[in-house]
């Protein structure tokens, strides 16, 4: 059935609950006129639960695919791609090597397009087991490889390959569309470019967290990758070699994804800059910050009691990236100072259970059992009235919707200095900076700052009333939801008349 | 100057050659050629050498002998050869004066490098806390954290947490959060042995103040988490010395408690560990003497301390402290 809007969805919405899934749903509702088609991507299948959201009746149809599901071998037989096809192939690996300008490796990523989506002169199949791809690997290794193990050169290369042919069939088989929509650059922003070669209609990204600098993160710390170096060859200072080649991988499949979409949105000034310095257009670049919905959050104010209920509310999914420990570290000084507090952990912990775990050990640990709650998931609206400070004590954000739902709901917030927590703590603009601190704003991994910053908030009624206010008036004046609307009503309609 | 030397060459050649024609084919005839072509090859060669530019003094005494070689040795084409070479030369010098200098501004003025680093064996915390240095460069200094040990990288790494630089700051989390991690997993570990109770729970109460200890030392526990940990590393070792006493569980304790600040009974403890070797008790009560401002105690005990039985960092305190 023909959809107005594909959405291009990696790892979140339907089947992972958090701030990037809430704003796909709101979208989603927010254009009841629009036809909305679902295409989720993840890792595998068990490792994702049951669907987290009811599905608007505006989506006309979700489909999943799971890139590394393992797959039964298909039979033996003797099949070789053309030189021709083998000869494109080592000139684009080539291009992608250091000192060769990014656009005509751009260039020739886009002339394989087709190659790939015919899906006869180059198959998976020729890729996993014809002699010539042998030899290219073969060849590479012995040109490029630094690391001495060939069994991991073979296995990475043909691990790192192998979605590519499983989203170009992906891309083949999607249903007519006015405009595709990616949520994030990474695997579902190469689709959405396959999606745009193949279909001839335009590519919309928006990106929240920046996902080419979240993997390199990962990457770069992520122990399964190895390094077989010996302790002679090994320079303690250098990136290993496959930990570098799956960094690169990353970076031109984003890039793939700049290079198809228009526009290409962030969510503030910074992650701009960011998409920006890994290749994107700048004159396509545009800026949409998330909003709320007021008239759902408002009516929580009357709610609350006359008294700043002592209580620190970490909202979000209890995973790495939230640093769900330095907030619980925290608890430990406040509890200290301040023993009536609690501190709760509202948020689903079956994303990184092995996390969740060390976060209830580290509860335990520091004697904070009658004092820290995990709550699971919560209804933020039942929450919003029973606390005095939502925290975000995160390493890593973009522009966080809990706090704008805090504010909506009169609770100011106590954030670490990621993302666009500044500016929506302090203000963006001289007008928005006139408004007041709504909260407070602190460095990363500090527990003792992060205690400090909510003890002299809940400590202090005027000040914490005065952020009250501050995050009432922010929120009503610069990020009201039919703002976002608006924006998008426009970036699809633009689209739509352009494809 | 080479105009006339050359000048004096050439009618040196040409008195030369003249000869030649005029003079009969004699031995006497031969030795005046020569010796008029020899000296027109070194007033040529003379000549040649003035062409270099001033100053390159050490090239002017290498090429001397070969021009003079080459005009000897190949006396009808030598001259003509040479001033062709010689016009090429002139050209060259014409364009090389008439290209324009660029103007190389002088260097930004960074007070971070000449900030001594404090980690001396590496430098990477002048190079990790310098915003001037490419990010690459610093995610390779932090990797190479990565295999220092913990005591001394943990300080470097809480630095790094305040970096603009979101690559730098998250890496340097991870690394930091993967050394806290390990350490966490043991104390859990070790507390569940200790919940069990029985034979395992005085077992596992050593370990807790081991792995309490190491969370300080490490400096991964700050603040009132560092406080907690201290607490309960001297808990565990009480526990422990009330069933069994032993002088390393002893140590943990006196160096709990002077962290804690409890700096009397510290001292105390630390005199009664007879057993251990003084190279392991003296600095503590040396540093213990220092934070109660007794300097000339501090000094005399770092005195009694063997300079070469102790580690190299220590090594530079004694040496500090047995200066006259």
């Amino acid at each position: 059935m023909r959809a107005d809007i594909t959405l291009l969805l990696e790892g979140t919405y339907p089947f992972v609950s958090g701030g990037v899934s809430s704003w796909v749903h709101q979208i989603i509702r927010a254009f009841p006129e629009w036809r909305f088609h679902l295409v989720f991507l993840g890792s595998r299948r068990e490792d994702y639960g049951p669907m987290r959201y009811e599905l608007p009746s505006n989506v006309a149809g979700l489909e999943t695919h799971y890139l590394f599901e393992p797959e039964a071998p298909p039979p033996l037989e003797v099949l070789e791609p053309s030189p021709q096809v083998m000869a494109e192939v080592e000139a684009l690996h080539t291009s992608f090597l250091a000192g060769v300008p990014p656009a005509q490796a751009m260039a020739r990523m886009a002339s394989m397009y087709p190659t790939l989506l015919q899906g006869d002169h180059l198959t998976r199949e020729h890729f996993l087991r014809s002699r010539a791809a042998w030899e290219t690997i073969c060849s590479r290794y012995k040109r490029f490889c630094t690391d001495p193990s060939f069994v991991d050169y073979f296995w990475t290369v043909r691990i790192m390959h192998a979605p590519l042919w499983k989203l170009a069939a992906i891309a083949r088989n999607l249903p007519a569309s006015r405009v595709y929509h990616t949520i994030s650059t990474g695997y579902a922003g190469f689709l959405g470019a396959l999606a745009k070669a193949h279909h001839r209609r335009p590519l919309i990204l928006s990106e929240h967290g920046i996902y080419t600098k979240e993997r390199k993160i990962d990457l770069l710390q992520a122990q399964w990758i190895k390094d077989n170096r010996n302790v002679f060859q090994r320079d303690p200072t250098e990136v290993s070699y496959y930990r570098s080649l799956w960094i690169r991988f990353f970076e031109w499949l984003g890039r793939a994804c700049y290079e198809a979409a228009q526009p290409i949105i962030a969510l503030y000034e910074a992650n701009r800059q960011r998409q920006i310095q890994d290749g994107a257009n700048p004159a396509r670049t545009r800026l949409i910050p998330n909003g709320v919905n007021l008239a759902r959050f408002a009516p929580l104010r009357a709610q609350r009691s006359t008294r700043v209920p002592p209580v620190l509310c970490l909202i979000g999914r209890v995973v790495p990236i939230k640093d769900v420990k330095t907030f619980i570290r925290a608890m430990r000084r406040v509890v200290n100072v301040l023993p009536e507090a609690e501190g709760w952990i509202a948020g689903p912990e079956d994303e990184d259970p092995g996390y969740a775990q060390e976060c209830r050990n580290l509860v335990a640990s520091l004697g904070l059992t009658e004092k820290v709650r995990f709550l699971g998931f919560q209804k933020v609206d039942e929450l919003l009235p029973k606390i005095g400070l939502t925290v975000l004590s995160s390493i890593s954000e973009a522009l966080p919707l809990v706090i704008l739902e805090g504010y909506a709901a009169g609770v100011p917030t106590l954030a670490t200095d990621v993302g666009s927590c500044r500016q929506l703590v302090e203000g963006l603009t001289p007008e928005d900076r006139a408004l007041g601190p709504s909260g407070a704003i602190v460095g990363i991994a500090d527990p003792t700052a992060l205690a400090d910053a909510a003890l002299a908030l809940l400590t202090d009624e005027a000040r914490w009333q005065a952020a009250s206010r501050a995050a009432i008036a922010r929120v009503e004046t610069y990020y009201a939801d039919q703002m976002m609307f608006d924006a998008y009503r426009k970036v699809y309609s633009e689209a739509m008349e352009r494809g | 100057m080479q105009t006339k030397l050359l000048a004096y060459a050439t009618v040196l050649e040409g008195s030369a050659w003249g000869g030649v024609i005029l003079a009969s084919s004699d031995s006497a005839g031969f030795v005046a050629f020569s010796l008029l072509h020899a000296a027109a090859a070194l007033v040529a060669s003379l000549a040649l050498t003035t062409l270099l530019a001033p100053g390159s003094r050490r090239a002017r005494l290498s090429l001397l002998p070969l021009a003079f070689a080459l005009l000897f040795a190949l006396p009808l084409i030598g001259i003509p050869l040479i001033l062709l070479w010689l016009l090429g030369v002139r050209r060259l010098r014409a364009r090389h004066r008439a290209a324009t200098f660029a103007e190389v501004s002088v260097p930004p003025f960074d007070i971070h490098l000449t900030t001594r680093p404090r980690f001396r064996f590496t430098g990477a915390g002048g190079m990790l806390a310098n915003a001037r240095v490419p990010v690459d460069t610093r995610v390779g200094a932090l990797l190479a954290l990565s295999q220092v040990p913990g005591r001394i990288a943990t300080p470097l790494l809480r630095r790094v947490l305040a970096c603009s630089n979101e690559d730098v700051r998250l890496l340097a989390y991870g690394l930091l959060d993967a050394q806290e991690k390990r350490l966490n997993a043991a104390i859990h570990e070790a507390l569940s042995r200790y919940a069990v109770g029985g034979a395992e729970r005085l077992a596992a109460a050593e370990r807790l103040t081991e792995l309490y200890w190491e969370l300080v030392y490490h400096g991964l526990a700050v603040g009132d988490v560092r406080r907690h940990a201290l607490e309960s590393c001297l808990a565990y070792a009480e526990e422990v010395l009330a069933v069994r006493p032993h002088a390393e569980m002893k140590l943990y304790k006196a160096r709990a408690l002077h962290a804690l600040g409890q700096l009397e009974q510290a001292a105390a403890l630390y005199r009664e560990l007879d057993e251990l070797p003084p190279s392991r008790v003296l600095p503590y009560l040396a540093e213990l003497a220092y934070d109660q401002g007794d300097y000339a105690t501090a000094r005399q005990l770092i005195g009694r301390l063997d300079r070469l039985a102790t580690v190299p960092r220590l090594a530079a305190v004694v040496r500090y402290w047995s200066a006259a």
